[in-house]
């Protein structure tokens, strides 16, 4: 897991740092964030993802819609998506499932939690 | 009277009446001004009756909020308090480690010990954002409130100020309100609304700056 190329999607600075600090311990060196979904779609334009992890609440273009951008695009059809949000309504995970996140963690987590399910989709 | 079930029976109660009925030149402007009135306030209180269910409706959401970031920064708090009294607390078994014999193995997993009581800590501030969303939600339902008074309070005064009738009604409201919100429970409002903490209203240089005069 240690070689993968992962994208961060979150608005929350506190969160961004969190999430770094939990990828940098489980080894992963190729980290890039954004901030929002736009931001994100932009950053996908640029290189290419092996994981794309993102939060839902977000301003401009939130997480929902982003999962639903990069499903519309071929590259993307199958790449991983993790969300990482505080919804935790079983509607919102199923409105999540629908849009085509491929896993759903509820804030707050533990970096236990994000490891395994990142290991998880990785298969 | 008749069997009104709606404002539109009502309405047109007070219609029948005043065709049925042979009024004198000064009494019908009257009944007409009156007519006016009822049929343009009966919509806004209404719509007041709405606003103010809604309002009650959402408020206690807000407050269990309110509630919920309370636990969360509490919950948060004592994680951090408790995982940096355990880093304390491995970090004298470490010295003591140092100071002794050397064992390199034990020596490691100490300090694995240490970064992940370090790691915990740094995802226990994950409640800044949760509870940033929550006061958020706070923020948008009290915003939806304030509007929906305000927009009320805009109705009510256009309607005050249409006719004098219209003013005189207001008038008699306002007196009938004075008289029942005494003095006590106004200030009883005032107090449970009073700002709490006004953050920010003074900087520290301008304290120290009161105490040198």
């Amino acid at each position: 897991m240690e070689d993968k190329v992962i994208l961060f999607v979150e608005d929350s600075p506190t969160m961004r740092r969190i999430i770094a600090n939990s990828l940098s311990r489980i080894g992963i060196k190729d980290v890039t964030e954004a901030e929002h979904g736009l931001d994100a779609l932009q950053k996908v334009q640029q290189k290419d993802f092996d994981m794309i992890l993102t939060d839902w609440n977000m301003p401009e273009m939130n997480g929902q819609e982003l999962v639903e951008e990069l499903r519309k695009m071929d590259k993307y059809k199958n790449v991983p998506i993790l969300m990482i949000t505080t919804r935790g309504m079983q509607d919102d995970v199923m409105t999540a499932i629908k849009s085509g996140v491929n896993g759903y963690i509820v804030k707050p987590f533990t970096p236990e939690v994000l490891k395994k399910k990142m290991q998880e989709l990785f298969g | 009277m008749g069997d009104y079930r709606s404002i539109d029976d009502v309405l047109g109660g007070i219609e029948t009446l005043r065709n049925s009925l042979r009024f004198s030149d000064e009494i019908l402007p009257l009944i007409s001004d009156l007519f006016l009135f009822l049929k343009e306030i009966i919509p806004l209180m209404l719509e007041a009756n709405s606003s103010l269910r809604e309002s009650a409706n959402k408020i206690p959401t807000a407050s269990e909020n309110l509630n919920k970031i309370s636990e969360a920064t509490e919950m948060a708090a004592n994680e951090v308090m408790d995982r940096l009294e355990t880093i304390n607390a491995q970090l004298d078994e470490l010295r003591q480690g140092v100071t002794g014999q050397v064992n390199k193995e034990k020596l490691t997993l100490q300090i694995d010990q240490i970064q992940n009581s370090a790691s915990e800590i740094i995802f226990a501030f994950q409640f800044q954002d949760i509870t940033t969303q929550q006061l958020e939600h706070v923020h948008r339902i009290l915003e939806a409130i304030h509007t929906k008074f305000m927009n009320l309070m805009k109705s009510f005064t256009t309607l005050r100020s249409s006719s004098q009738l219209g003013q005189d009604v207001f008038g008699a409201i306002d007196n009938v309100l004075h008289e029942k919100l005494d003095a006590e429970s106004r200030k009883y409002f005032e107090e449970k609304t009073r700002d709490i903490m006004r953050q920010n209203a003074i900087s520290q240089d301008d304290i120290d700056e009161f105490f040198k005069k």
